[in-house]
């Protein structure tokens, strides 16, 4: 009795309080607003559709007349022979486009920050930029042509040199290099723009200091920039870590053809082919859904993990 | 599936969900409706000259496809076929379009609008497998009554064309869309072998008749230096070789997905597992290893393939006459160098035959145009539709006017010079643009008109494969729901794994040791089954067709 009693006497503080908090903060709420109202609107709200991954969902039925199927077409794509190789592609795609992708922006920004001579350094890092703004599509017709066997410029090197001729996009072996290496040069410099960012954030007198101590270019390095953009690495680390079997569906699709299925098939390609007839919209959802939790269950554990081993993490 | 696809799909589907609730009270009411009384009034007058006494404004929808290189026209409406139809016919149809072509954008757009329950009175541009589900779920008018009494000059089409018939009819029985028709073979003939027949000259042979010869030709064409440049970079065999195995009397996925079915001794066979389908292998395989055949073949790029030919080291294809032949013709003319690409009999396989599959059937799979459930005025749409396969209104629709866009030479029509010659767009892009879209609407589409687009050479394949094109092609088949979902499902690992096999086989990455194991994972996988699916929808085409 007591205890409701306080309660509800304790109700009109806290919303006195609330509302006063609100108003102190109105505009940063507001500024909050568009990017809260993007997210509800376009990435929560549209989360029940994924419900028609449990449907044989017929777009001119509804959702709410579909039939309910269950774990049907989760089922069809466990009991696919391709699910193995799909689920190991993909992964290996992601993982390896993390490897590379991300640690090497990081050396780049690194060994940028020693350059002194400020010129250079923009030049250059203007040139790493570029590749970013080439739309894939142009990007795999660039990898097409270099790598062709017959009139490709790499190819000609490789002669040059009394190397045999590889056709790089017909070789399972080698897809996953031709991918990783090309998203490396067209992200590096991009991708290094954030460590610059950071690495300029930190105070001159931490290098001053170890200059003091006569540290070498390599210990400043290790010891004061690389703990500098610790937290940034972090937070980019778990953020890539997120996309890990997102594997871009459009650079696959144009570089990949039945030779290279056994390394290069991905599941949003495959999704892609059997929906050739015509879409097969519970199909897709049922797979997308089903990476969704994987990619769910992966940034959990990543971010325990970086918690625990740095003290370091998005939440 | 990037999450951004997945969150988008969600989105439609949201949209489509909360309004087909919506839409679902107001198409039932309407459907047992086909015409008011007024309709009947106009039967009586079957010249097809008009199709009503009062003027009448029906409304449209279809996606608007403009032609390449054409500006200006942004609609239907502004086209002369459609301008001149309402004054023969009374009855104007005014057209609502989709912003952006593309077969996802129309499904999402018919979707909504079938959602809303405010149903335009006639749908273009639909495919089978829309207008059977829209159909069955009586947002769609069953036309075979309305035909009857009011579409005399298509009725004679289906008597005279039973396939027709079996290929509009769904699998509840009902036909609801009225369908583009290429009837005449050679329309229905679009593409071909061809190879450079100065090269021919040069090595001392003939044409190539059988698949042994066009071994002998390619190796003489490696060998024997016909570009004349001092070199043996020849690759003389370009492209796609999925035609090839054809010539061995199967069915083979080109860039049609059903190819891998043939119809033999009135039965429905798949390819991939038939005897036959080894030999072709074996034989691509040589012309593989002893570079014959374009190591690059397998995801071919426009791009690449034009430049083997710009640079004359390609020396044979199979393609389409407008896309390759005429293509590469003028390509390599414009380059000064020798327009030398000829057309050529389909090569005889080991069993004696020619075969090609690559053809089209007789009906214009997405191009048919339906009528709603909801529309007051069925029979004058029914006369409107028919009107176009009429004589006058092929005419309309495939030539224009006379006088202005033709003229009858000795009783056939020609296109006037404004059409042949114009400056910037040819013959077909100039028909698309300023007289209709000839391609969209429901018709059987003219020889005259087919031949007019086509180069000389064009007309010389065209003549060649219509003897031997598309006997053994599969008809249009209708599945039913639920037949088409284990389709489906199946096909998603078996086209993959046919794809994967076939390549390695001809590419010589698999010995044919293990061919065996190659069938026997295809059977394991369900190939029998969806063979059986596909006979079962082909034995209920073949049933319409003996209904009569």
């Amino acid at each position: 009795m007591e205890l409701e009693q306080s309660m509800s006497r304790a109700q009109p503080r806290v919303n006195l309080w609330m509302r006063n908090r609100l108003k102190r903060n109105i505009v940063l709420y507001l500024f909050l607003a568009p990017g809260a109202l993007y997210y509800i609107l376009f990435h929560y709200a549209p989360m029940y559709g994924t419900l028609i991954a449990f449907q044989d969902y017929n777009p001119f039925q509804g959702m709410m007349n579909s039939p309910w199927v269950g774990f049907k077409h989760f089922q069809a794509f466990y009991d696919s022979i391709y699910f193995g190789r799909l689920i190991r592609n993909t992964f290996l795609i992601g993982a390896y486009s993390i490897v590379f992708g991300f640690t090497i922006p990081i050396i780049f920004a690194l060994l940028l920050h020693e350059v002194k001579h400020t010129r250079f350094r923009t030049v250059i890092q203007s040139i790493s930029y570029l590749p970013h703004f080439i739309s894939t599509v142009v990007v795999a017709g660039l990898i097409v042509t270099f790598t062709s066997p017959s009139t490709g410029f790499i190819n000609g090197l490789l002669s040059m040199f009394g190397a045999g001729k590889i056709d790089f996009l017909r070789e399972p072996g080698w897809f996953r290099t031709v991918y990783i290496s090309s998203g490396v040069w067209q992200t590096l410099g991009w991708s290094s723009i954030i460590y610059f960012a950071a690495l300029t954030g930190i105070s001159p007198s931490l290098y001053e200091a170890a200059d003091m101590d006569g540290a070498s270019r390599w210990q400043k390095i290790w010891h004061i920039s690389l703990p500098g953009i610790k937290p940034t690495i972090i937070t980019i680390l778990l953020l890539d870590l997120g996309r890990v079997m997102d594997v871009g569906f459009e650079k696959v699709f144009l570089l990949y053809n039945s030779s290279t299925y056994e390394t290069a098939d991905v599941l949003s390609t495959y999704v892609y082919r059997s929906g050739l007839v015509q879409q097969q919209y519970s199909f897709a959802s049922a797979v997308g859904l089903f990476n969704s939790v994987l990619t769910f269950l992966m940034i959990i554990i990543f971010n325990k993990l970086a918690r625990r081993l740095s003290g370091y993490s998005l939440w | 599936m990037s999450k951004r696809s997945v969150s988008a799909l969600a989105l439609s589907a949201l949209l489509t969900a909360s309004s087909v609730v919506a839409g679902c009270s107001s198409d039932s009411p309407a459907s047992g409706n086909p015409g008011n009384p007024s309709a009947e009034a106009g039967t009586g007058s079957s010249t097809g000259t008009s199709s009503t006494d009062k003027p009448l404004t029906v409304n449209g929808w279809a996606d608007f496809i403009p032609a390449a290189g054409s500006s200006g026209v942004t609609s239907y409406n502004d086209q002369i076929v459609w301008k001149e139809i309402a004054k023969r016919t009374n009855v104007t149809v005014k057209w609502e379009t989709t912003a952006a072509p593309g077969s996802e954008d129309y499904k999402a757009q018919l979707g909504l609008i079938m959602a809303s329950g405010k149903l335009p009175d006639l749908i273009g541009h639909i495919d089978p497998v829309l207008a059977d589900q829209y159909g069955r779920q009586g947002a769609l008018q069953p036309l075979e009554d309305l035909i009857k009494s009011n579409a005399p000059n298509l009725q004679k089409l289906l008597d005279s064309n039973p396939a027709v018939k079996g290929q509009i009819t769904a699998p509840d029985g009902h036909i609801y869309f009225f369908p583009r028709l290429l009837l005449d073979p050679r329309t229905q003939t679009f593409a071909g072998f061809m190879l450079r027949g100065d090269w021919l000259e040069k090595v001392g042979m003939k044409a190539p008749d059988t698949t042994d010869e066009l071994y002998q030709v390619l190796k003489a064409f490696k060998e024997k230096d016909p570009n004349g440049n001092g070199k043996a970079d020849e690759i003389p065999f370009t492209d796609n070789p999925n035609p090839i195995i054809w010539a061995f009397g199967v069915g083979s996925r080109g860039p049609n997905s059903t190819d891998d079915f043939f119809i033999e001794d009135g039965k429905i066979k798949y390819g991939p597992t038939d005897p036959r389908y080894k030999d072709a292998l074996q034989y691509l395989n040589k012309l593989y290893s002893e570079g014959l055949l374009d190591p690059e073949y397998e995801g071919m790029k426009a791009d690449v393939r034009d430049s083997r030919v710009m640079q004359e080291v390609s020396g044979f294809m199979y393609g389409s006459y407008a896309g390759y032949l005429t293509k590469y013709n003028k390509m390599l003319k414009g380059a000064n160098k020798n327009p030398g690409f000829v057309a050529m009999v389909p090569p005889k396989g080991p069993t004696g035959e020619r075969n090609i599959i690559g053809k089209h059937n007789e009906i214009d799979p997405g191009r048919g145009t339906a009528i709603t459930s909801t529309t007051k005025n069925a029979a004058q749409i029914t006369k409107l539709m028919d009107y176009f396969y009429s004589k006058e209104g092929a005419l309309l629709l495939y030539f224009g006017i006379e006088g202005d866009t033709y003229t009858m030479k000795d009783g056939v029509p020609t296109y006037t010079d404004k059409v042949a010659n114009d400056p910037k767009l040819d013959v077909l892009s100039y028909l698309n643009t300023y007289v209709g879209y000839v391609s969209g609407w429901p018709s059987s589409m003219m020889p005259e008109h087919y031949l007019a687009t086509l180069s000389d050479e064009g007309r010389q394949g065209n003549a060649l494969s219509v003897p031997n094109a598309g006997k053994k092609k599969v008809p249009a088949l209708h599945f039913t729901p639920e037949e088409l979902g284990e389709v489906q499902s199946l096909q998603r690992d078996i086209n993959t794994y046919v794809d994967e096999n076939m390549n390695a086989f001809i590419r010589g990455k698999k010995p044919f040791s293990d061919y065996d194991a190659f069938q026997q994972g295809l059977k394991k996988i369900g190939s029998d089954r969806l063979t059986q699916l596909y006979s079962q929808a082909y034995e209920r085409y073949s049933n319409v067709l003996k209904a009569k």
